[in-house]
């Protein structure tokens, strides 16, 4: 029983780190870029809403509709005025472009909102309820329900529509896209663009269940993380990542202690990173000299 | 970005490393004189090379040889608890304390950089920080040891059984060892090492095809930065008195990489331009304290996209600038 | 005496076999062509004997010491220099800088002798610059020194390139595609620097190269390569009637010079 209990658990958590992870793998499979500000994005989402219940009085799913719309925005903003100038610098300093996007979320966050938590409105009621002896929430009935949502909506997109198609023609191989007509760098913006609604989506279902404050970002780590585990180069890979992660961690905060939990997404990380064999992501590239 | 790492053109035994004690103690002697200036402002000048250290240690990995490291604000808390819990439980004066915590930073900052056979680039980011992050959530779980979330108040430094705590005093000590490692660093990268982390920036197969172990250097570079690193977070132990482990984490790992952006770079002027920039800016913004953090990541990213060489490479592309419209005024 | 020998070299790509079974010789105190079509295997080769590329089987002996398997740096510390196709530079430095890095691997000083700044160092270091200096003037890049590599016209570039591998004092040099993108005048000149540091210096060079100029002009010995693996060897006259090589080479004029 506590296994299923466990299991339920970590498939929430773990759906939306499968959110985030898609978001990290279509930017990094369409600039080749790892967008280590992704994280503070998830965290802009879900203030967004609060902004405009707020300062807007718009109703929560008025608010949710116009974060998710302001967040897309927000990522076309970035891709043009900041990572396209320096899409020409060496990849180091493209990794700190992003580290400082992330830090300028973060920071105009705190600034404007105040550096404690906001409370934020579940979806459905969190009050436990019990079936056949296991104990769950509607809450995070509607998050599992709401993150495959998402994800098959991304797939029927990926799959179907011609933007969805030009997407993945440019991640594969943008020269030949382009020379077949694919607007790349217009695809490019589209990518993040859809990377910062999929990362605003991920922010506004877990808010929720975290304290939502400007330090929530190191969810991005997460979802890295998941990214990472599902191999980095397939956007189902991320997926499965995601659940694969929510479910380790929630299984190792369950049977050993809560300090392990937060240790469980970094150790993965680390032994990923040494295990793994070289090469897979892309960076070796055989420089022919 | 167009520094060169060394500055061998001019001379053979150009003995730089002494150039720059004398520099920086030509600037020095005027905040010597308390009468001019405030404690406060002591304080501040001592914050500013405190951080500059740290800023040093990321110049030489991430600015020189190129490893992009997010793994300095565990080597400053490396060097800040290490230091500061020797001292209380094992009564180890600082004097001491932190050179050993400096070397035990070497030592892992060393197999840090051995992980680099491994990876580079994105994954190298993500392991940096990944240490970070470990190293906060065991000194934040480890109660028994560290206080935990509480924080842990810092030992002052002793001299023959005297406390030092003004802001005097402590600027005695720091600035004396800030211009010290400075030295060091910049005698370093002004030889055949610094060479060796310039070149293997700039092209890893060519390094290793004129004798240059690449792993080697690189894990070296890591040593080197966790040795500036956790030297700069003894100091600052001392400067701030309390220890708050969210003050360790990747958020600041993340302003040490801003700080010498904004700074510039390569260089170890950058450093110190870089911190004296961070440190300056709370007091500049007066009553909007608050958008501190916000303005200097929108400084970051204005330095970043505008001027890569940060605030030192416009320093000499002001010069360069400077001296064309000179020449073109001379025709 | 020979300088390398490369026996039963083979060196896949995936699928790919880039080197067949290679066996090569080249002689101390010589000068050796490694020729053949575009996508032969020869820079291949060279990498391979250089340590960039792993090798599937086969052992590479220089001086009789086996290198096949060792790192990059420590066949470059016993004494084997190489160039580039596309001419490696550290492209940040100055022309002296470069040169510095090819030379100061004969130096042994480490960290912290340097933070010290000890006589050792200052002795060492004194040495690497005179290296330095004496390759470049003799190069006739005296006026050069501080230049930003990028900035000197591609035959400076291929110069300082290849005072930076003689800076080390090699035994070896392996040269990839030295002539390429020089002009007539250019490649004569590369052909009296080549053949002065064989006879002055005693250097043995394995130069790869398409410029027949160079080839036929100074080659002690030729070795042609296909798709792999070694169709002829000789002297340059027997590999030109080498009804072998006209065959690999159908369709392309083999002859320039």
């Amino acid at each position: 029983m506590l296994a299923i209990q466990v299991l339920l658990s970590g498939i929430t958590s773990g759906s939306i780190y499968a959110i985030v992870a898609l978001g990290f793998v279509l930017i990094y499979k369409g600039t080749r870029v790892v967008h280590f500000g992704l994280g503070e994005q998830v965290t802009l989402g879900a203030y967004l809403v609060i902004i405009g219940q707020l300062y807007a009085g718009f109703p929560f799913y008025l608010a949710v509709a116009a974060a998710v719309a302001l967040a897309g925005g927000f990522g076309f903003l970035v891709e043009r005025c900041i990572m396209r100038p320096i899409s020409y610098q060496p990849v180091l300093v493209q990794i700190i472009g992003t580290l400082a996007i992330g830090l300028a979320i973060r920071e105009g966050l705190r600034a404007f909102m105040g550096p404690h938590g906001w409370p934020f409105e579940f979806l459905l009621s969190p009050a436990p309820v019990s079936v056949a002896g296991i104990f769950f929430a509607w809450s995070n009935v509607a998050i599992i329900a709401a993150s495959l949502a998402v994800m098959a909506a991304s797939f029927v997109f990926f799959t179907y529509s011609r933007l969805g198609q030009a997407v993945l023609a440019a991640c594969e191989n943008p020269v030949g896209a382009y020379l077949v007509g694919v607007p790349v760098r217009r695809v490019i913006s589209w990518i993040w663009i859809m990377a910062s609604v999929l990362a605003a989506l991920a922010g506004i279902l877990i808010a929720p269940i975290i304290t939502l404050s400007p330090e929530m970002g190191l969810i991005g780590i997460k979802g890295f993380t998941a990214a990472v585990l599902g191999g980095f180069t397939s956007l189902p890979g991320a997926v499965a990542g995601g659940f694969l992660l929510g479910v380790i961690e929630t299984a190792t905060g369950t049977y050993t202690s809560s300090a392990m939990k937060d240790a469980t997404t970094f150790v993965l990380l680390v032994l990923v990173i040494i295990l793994r064999p070289h090469g897979l992501f892309g960076f070796a590239q055989f420089k022919k000299v | 970005m167009a520094y060169s790492a060394s500055r061998n053109s001019r001379r053979s035994d150009a003995r730089p490393g002494i150039k720059v004690m004398a520099w920086c103690c030509v600037v020095a002697v005027p905040l010597l004189l308390p009468s001019i200036v405030s404690e406060y402002r002591l304080f501040q000048v001592g914050l500013i090379a405190s951080t500059s250290l740290v800023a040093a240690g990321l110049v030489i990995v991430t600015g020189v040889a190129g490893q992009v490291s997010l793994a300095q604000a565990a080597f400053v808390a490396l060097g800040a608890y290490g230091s500061t819990l020797l001292a209380q439980d094992l009564g180890i004066s600082q004097w001491i304390g932190i050179p050993v915590s400096a070397v035990a930073a070497g030592a892992v900052g060393y197999v840090l950089g051995l992980l680099t056979l491994r990876m580079g680039g994105h994954y190298l980011a993500l392991a940096t920080m990944a240490l970070t992050a470990i190293v906060q959530v065991v000194i934040v779980h480890w109660q028994s040891l560290t206080n935990g979330a509480l924080g842990l108040a810092v030992m002052p430094l002793t001299i023959g059984g005297k406390p030092l705590t003004s802001g005097v005093a402590l600027f005695y000590v720091v600035i004396p060892v800030t211009v010290a490692m400075f030295a060091l660093a910049a005698n370093l990268l002004d030889s055949r090492v610094g060479r060796a982390f310039a070149a293997l920036r700039q092209s890893e197969i060519a390094a290793s095809t004129l004798g240059i172990n690449v792993l080697h250097y690189k894990a070296l570079a890591f040593a080197l930065s966790a040795v500036f690193g956790a030297v700069g977070g003894g100091l600052q132990a001392l400067q701030t008195t309390y220890l708050d482990p969210q003050s360790f984490g990747i958020v600041e790992s993340v302003l040490f990489i801003a700080i010498i952006v904004i700074g510039g770079f390569r260089s170890m002027a950058g450093a110190v331009l870089g911190s004296a920039v961070f440190t300056i800016i709370p007091t500049m913004l007066g009553a909007f304290q608050s958008y501190r953090g916000l303005a200097f990541a929108l400084l970051l990213l204005g330095t970043i996209v505008l001027f890569p060489g940060g605030l030192a490479g416009l320093g000499s592309a002001g010069l360069a600038k400077g001296l064309s419209w000179f020449e073109g005024r001379r025709k | 005496m020979n300088c390398l020998e490369v026996e039963q070299l083979t060196v896949r790509f995936g699928g790919l076999v880039a080197v067949d079974n290679l066996h090569l010789t080249v002689q101390a105190n010589s000068i050796h062509s490694l020729i053949g079509p575009n996508g032969a295997g020869k820079t291949t080769v060279i990498n391979t004997i250089a340590a960039l590329n792993p090798a599937a089987a086969g052992s590479v002996r220089f001086r009789s010491k086996e290198i096949l398997g060792a790192p990059a740096h420590e066949i470059s510390r016993a004494g084997v220099g190489r160039t580039f196709q596309n001419t490696e530079l550290f492209p940040e430095m100055t022309v002296l800088d470069n040169v510095l890095v090819g030379a100061q691997q004969n130096a042994s000083y480490g960290w912290l002798p340097a933070m010290m700044r000890t006589r050792k160092f200052l002795a060492d270091e004194r040495t690497i610059f005179e290296r330095a200096r004496e390759l470049l003037d003799r190069f006739g890049l005296a006026g050069d020194y501080r230049t930003i590599v990028t900035n000197l016209p591609f035959a400076k570039q291929r110069l300082v390139e290849l005072a930076r591998a003689l800076a080390g004092n090699p035994s070896l040099l392996l040269l990839d595609e030295p002539a390429a993108g020089l002009r007539a005048a250019e490649i004569d000149e590369l052909n009296r620097r080549l053949v002065w540091l064989r006879d002055q210096h005693g250097l043995t060079i394995l130069l790869v190269d398409h410029v027949m100029q160079v080839v036929m002009n100074i080659s002690d010995r030729v070795t042609v390569l296909n798709f792999g693996r070694k169709i002829s060897e000789g002297t340059v006259e027997a590999v030109r009637k080498d009804p072998e090589v006209q065959r690999a080479y159908l369709g392309r004029r083999a002859e320039h010079a």
